[in-house]
């Protein structure tokens, strides 16, 4: 037979549990666990916009790349309709320029089979001549000559001169 | 204790909701919050460039906007139609018609001004700014908005118009190498989302689909060439009044078009002031009789089957050629001719007889052989394939017929193909129109892919080089020798088929001269065609090949083409040119032949109405020259 044993009924004002008391450490640790975190959510807000702020950023500047590549090729269009033959050409003729065509162009190449059509010869400038240096006598007295034929010229010349002054006084 | 309970229900709670809303509402509360901010956008990318051989802009697209109300939008419709009237420079009661109207049946899209350009999209937006109106976007009016558009655009306005054709206002290609390169150039829509905050600024975006890269396309086609070649054939048909001309440039060796030119034209920018008619690239898409240079095919036919001896005599008789059904007189051979002078002069009996020689089955074999009666594959829309009958349909003269050009129907192109296929040696190069096609960094995608076929010996090609030199020093093309050159080519002048009258019309000539040039390794072959000169001489020799001189004088030299000869053309009067219009057959019995050229010209007719006017039929013809002759 089991014999109970009932321990002696302790008055719980007796009883204590010691406590401990809490080490500062902890409590430097939950605060530095709070400031990472809400630093952390400040940190994520912050680059949450930035990120946003970039996108807009990057929104506007791709708008822009559409419209200066829309310029561009604005720009292109307009350089092709100045560039067009007929613009050039009217440019061309107000500068007084002329067309090159093979009806411009003297050509040497060795004559093929020739026709009627190829009877008339080519004006073909083949050397540059210079004409011989005269003799200094010869220079002088044909500036003489020149003189006196211009002082025989004159006279008469200035005998006219006279006479139509005169008439034109007597009048 | 209590507290605790409550702190414990109430997060308790929150965390159902969470639970709740997270999972249960997921997908409605996530529609609704993309509806929110998110946007989806169509944007068509712009059509592709189209470039000419030295990579000139001959057709590009250009960023528009376009301007539309919403009449929800507009509380005063008069009054706001009056600003709007002012601003784009219209009638305010067509303005306010149109809006309330839309608003009467509930539209919100009303088109006001489609495809304004920068210049006049700044200028709305100042003139229609309310200062008051709050309003994110421009203009800053009530109830107008802009929208993105493209715009077609053509530089050089008429340059190669029926070569280019145009796109409409759909931006779908109507017409030339903007129709048959409809699916390269075409821009892709490409749909793509934007999320927006508050302010409606686009803070993210992207595509739902791939963006391809939109496909440029370049030509073989110089566009200086083609302005020389336009200008020279405006001045032929307006100086010989002629209804039409055509004019194809190729280089033989490549089988690249250097230049294709119509006239009329038309100016793709205004696309809409002109009617279908015009619009049609009667080099590729007509055919027509193509009379005396068809005896290109015929001699090269003779020579290259040995049928012949080109260096031999052809006995023309007194000048009569009996075929069944009726008889052939020809001034230019009345005895015997060399092959080369016939050529040179033109003779039809010389070139029946030569037909004649080579046999109807290898005469058909020949004419397939240089292309006819085949397109040739340019890259082109509506291209004809002309009209070549097999020999089981022929009748008795058809034969001599088609030895001289008739009963056989030809485009430019064709032609200028079998000229190509004789200044190449023989051989035969697919005329082409594009040179590649790439993208817009200039990456090449695609190369076509050209066939050559030898059609006949380099021997039989070079005797017939000599040939149609001999036609343009004493034959009916002394006209086309050009200065600093040498020249060779084919007059012809074929009378046309009238629908009307349902026979052929003695009034009314096709008249061409195709040649190249040099005469030893071509540069270039060149085709004009004149349809139905009406002032002066009407035949090739005097009307087409002027044109050709005045074409390849110009471009020769563009083409870095070395001047291989030192003659200069004489200026030659009409008399001194052998005319190659036929005499009228001294007894023209109806025949089969009549019957069967008026059938070929109602079957083209029938495939197509617009060019059954270019049809010719049998060759007889009367010039002032033979009107003297029977004279006297």
């Amino acid at each position: 037979m089991k014999r109970n044993y009932q321990p002696k009924k302790m008055s719980r004002d007796n009883v204590r549990r010691e406590s401990e008391p809490l080490s500062w450490k902890y409590f430097l640790v939950t605060i530095a666990s709070g400031a990472v975190l809400v630093g952390g959510f400040f940190v994520a807000a912050r680059t949450h916009f930035a990120s946003i702020n970039y996108c807009i950023k990057n929104s506007e500047l791709k708008k822009q790349l559409g419209e200066l590549e829309a310029e561009k090729r604005r720009l292109i269009l307009s350089k092709e309709i100045a560039l067009a033959p007929a613009e050039i050409k009217k440019a061309a003729r107000k500068l007084g320029l002329v067309e090159i065509s093979a009806m411009n162009i003297e050509t040497f190449g060795a004559p093929q089979t020739r026709t009627d059509a190829d009877t008339r010869p080519l004006v073909i400038k083949t050397v540059d001549t210079k004409p011989v240096e005269k003799p200094r006598a010869v220079v002088a007295a044909e500036s003489q000559e020149r003189k006196a034929e211009k002082s025989v010229k004159q006279a008469p010349e200035a005998a006219g001169s006279r006479e139509r002054r005169v008439s034109k006084t007597g009048k | 204790m209590l507290v605790v309970i409550f702190f414990g229900l109430w997060i308790g709670g929150i965390g159902v909701r969470l639970v709740y809303l997270q999972i249960n509402q997921h997908d409605a509360l996530l529609s609704r919050a993309l509806d929110q901010r998110r946007e989806t956008v169509k944007e068509k990318q712009l059509r592709g460039t189209i470039y000419d051989r030295s990579n000139r802009a001959l057709a590009m697209s250009i960023r528009v906007k376009s301007l539309y109300a919403d009449p929800a939008e507009i509380t005063d419709i008069d009054s706001a139609a009056r600003e709007i009237a002012k601003a784009l420079k219209t009638k305010p009661a067509e303005i306010a018609a149109k809006l309330k109207d839309a608003r009467e049946n509930k539209r919100r899209y009303v088109m006001l001004a489609p495809k304004l350009e920068d210049d006049a999209v700044q200028r709305v937006n100042e003139v229609l700014e309310s200062k008051d109106l709050r309003k994110s976007d421009l203009p800053k009016f009530a109830g107008l908005h802009w929208t993105d558009d493209q715009k077609r655009s053509y530089p050089y306005n008429t340059l190669a118009a029926s070569v280019l054709g145009f796109s409409n206002s759909e931006d779908v290609g109507s017409a030339g190498v903007e129709q048959s390169q409809e699916e390269t150039l075409r821009g892709a829509v490409i749909k793509s989302w934007q999320d927006r905050d508050r302010l409606g600024r686009v803070y993210g975006e992207s595509e739902t689909e791939d963006r391809e890269p939109p496909k440029d396309v370049q030509l073989t086609i110089s566009h200086s060439i083609q302005y020389k070649v336009e200008e020279a054939l405006e001045n032929g048909v307006k100086k010989a009044n002629a209804k039409s001309g055509m004019a194809v440039v190729l280089d033989p060796r490549t089988g690249e078009i250097l230049a294709m030119a119509n006239y009329p034209t038309f100016d793709p920018n205004r696309f809409r002031e002109f009617t279908a008619e015009q619009f049609i690239n009667r080099s590729v898409h007509d055919s027509y009789s193509p009379g005396s240079v068809f005896k290109l095919v015929t001699y090269s036919a003779g020579v290259n089957e040995g049928a012949i001896n080109p260096d031999g005599f052809v006995d023309c008789g007194n000048g009569r050629l009996r075929i069944p059904g009726r008889e052939i007189v020809d001034h230019h051979c009345t005895q015997g001719l060399s092959y080369v002078d016939a050529m040179a002069v033109s003779s039809n009996i010389a070139a029946m007889k030569t037909a004649t020689a080579v046999g109807r089955d290898k005469f058909h074999f020949y004419a397939q052989r240089f292309g006819f009666g085949t397109p040739t594959g340019v890259e082109l829309p509506g291209e004809t394939t002309g009209i070549l009958r097999a020999p089981n349909s022929w009748n008795g003269d058809s034969l001599a017929s088609l030895a001289i050009g008739y009963e056989i129907g030809v485009s430019v192109l064709q032609m200028a193909t079998a000229f190509a296929t004789i200044a190449n040696d023989g051989i035969r190069v697919q005329p082409h129109i594009i040179k590649e096609i790439k993208q817009a960094d200039g990456t090449v995608i695609a190369t076509p892919e050209v066939r050559k076929t030898q059609v006949v010996t380099p021997e039989t090609a070079r005797v017939l080089k000599r040939m149609l030199r001999q036609v343009v020093l004493t034959g009916t093309g002394k006209r086309a020798q050009l200065n600093g050159y040498t020249s060779a080519g084919k007059t012809g002048t074929a009378w046309k088929y009238d629908a009307k009258l349902k026979k052929i019309n003695q009034e009314k000539y096709v008249s061409s001269f195709i040649g190249f040039a040099p005469f030893e390794n071509s540069g270039v072959v060149i085709a004009v065609v004149l349809d139905e000169p009406r002032v002066g001489a009407r035949d090739g020799g005097q009307v087409s090949a002027p044109i050709f001189q005045e074409i390849a004088e110009q471009i020769l030299p563009e083409l870095n083409v070395i001047p291989d000869a030192s003659i200069k053309p004489g200026v030659f009067t009409a008399a001194e040119i052998p005319s190659e219009i036929e005499p009228i057959p001294s007894k023209v019995k109806p025949g089969d032949g009549e019957k069967a050229a008026v059938t070929a010209g109602k079957k083209d007719e029938l495939k197509n109405p617009k060019t059954a006017a270019l049809k010719s039929d049998e060759p007889k013809s009367k010039t002032p020259d033979d009107k003297r002759k029977k004279k006297t």
